[in-house]
């Protein structure tokens, strides 16, 4: 590999992420917009579930970033290459991000409805249990004895947390708990109002571009970061 | 440049968590069953976007700090040429 070769992308490739960063910035404006002067305010929870617009898009985005990892290191296992394993550590490193921001959220809501910010029931404990495989992910990238077992076993790890996920989708349905039944997406019992449903859609349109953003900027570092280091081994 | 815009969009995310909530959801008398839970609903909004700014601004660092890292990896090879 030539200097050339290793070095950073940078020029026109960087502008249609940055239009993305942008885009992401004015759905932002919109969606907030929508969620706190737009959507009615709920019977019973009152004003606090307005952070169901919040908890529901950025939830399902994180499983949509865990399932992106495990397409990534799925190819990058049967492939070997990089590319595929840069895209499942972008995915793997912003669905952290989501799901922490997603449990999170989850907790204030707990809070002033269930009078508990946490319940040990199945939901709570898988959600705890997927949340600590993609910390693993993270941490196995890190400490890795070298680089190439450090992708290898962060791929399985990114598989088998990929594999949880649809156990924490169902398990409300399917063990119970405080966690209220899914008003949307497949195997939804309940009902939304029009303009809730209107406002929860653009929400996740506008989690979704803002994901997109994060992950073709991390994808790109990431590229960086391979690339330094094969600076680093032709200057050694 | 580029991180400047980053920082910007991070900041602003920030300002906007602050005060929308806020302004925008000020207590009703439709509001009236949860009026008091307008410091949670500030506490989510305000955690979820500071987490976005955290990581948003973690990633400008990073993108900084490779960009230095690449010029001297190029001035150290430039100069053994």
């Amino acid at each position: 590999m030539t200097t050339a070769d290793a070095a950073p992308a940078k020029g026109g490739t960087g502008i249609w992420r940055l239009g993305l960063l942008l885009v992401a910035g004015v759905l932002v404006l919109i969606d907030m917009y929508l969620i706190f002067g737009y959507a009615p305010t709920e019977r019973s929870m009152g004003i606090v579930q307005r952070l169901f617009y919040f908890h529901v898009p950025v939830i399902l985005t994180s499983f949509l970033s865990f399932a992106l990892a495990a397409l990534g290191s799925v190819l990058y296992l049967v492939r070997r290459n990089r590319a595929w394993d840069r895209l499942a550590y972008a995915s793997a490193e912003v669905g952290v991000v989501f799901f922490t921001s997603a449990i999170i959220t989850g907790a204030v809501w707990a809070k002033p409805v269930w009078n508990t910010w946490w319940v040990w029931d199945a939901n709570g404990t898988l959600t705890f249990v997927l949340w600590l495989i993609f910390i693993g992910y993270l941490m196995v990238r890190a400490y890795a004895p070298d680089a190439e077992r450090g992708r290898r076993w962060s791929a399985v790890t990114a598989i088998i947390g990929a594999a949880t996920v649809p156990f924490v989708y169902m398990a409300a349905d399917w063990w119970g708990g405080l966690h209220p039944e899914r008003v949307t997406g497949p195997g939804a019992q309940g009902s939304l109002e029009r303009e809730m449903l209107l406002t929860l859609l653009f929400s996740f349109v506008t989690f979704i571009v803002l994901f997109a953003a994060l992950i073709a900027e991390r994808y790109a570092l990431r590229s960086d970061e391979d690339a330094i280091e094969e600076l680093r081994l032709a200057a050694a | 440049m580029r991180n400047r815009i980053f920082t910007a969009f991070a900041l602003s995310l920030v300002v906007l968590a602050l005060t929308a909530p806020a302004a925008l959801a000020a207590p009703s008398a439709q509001d009236a069953p949860g009026e008091s839970n307008l410091g949670y609903l500030l506490a989510g909004t305000l955690l979820t976007w500071a987490g976005f700014f955290a990581y948003a601004i973690y990633l400008a660092r990073k993108n900084r700090d490779l960009r230095r890292e690449v010029e001297d990896l190029r001035r150290l090879l430039g100069e053994r040429e």
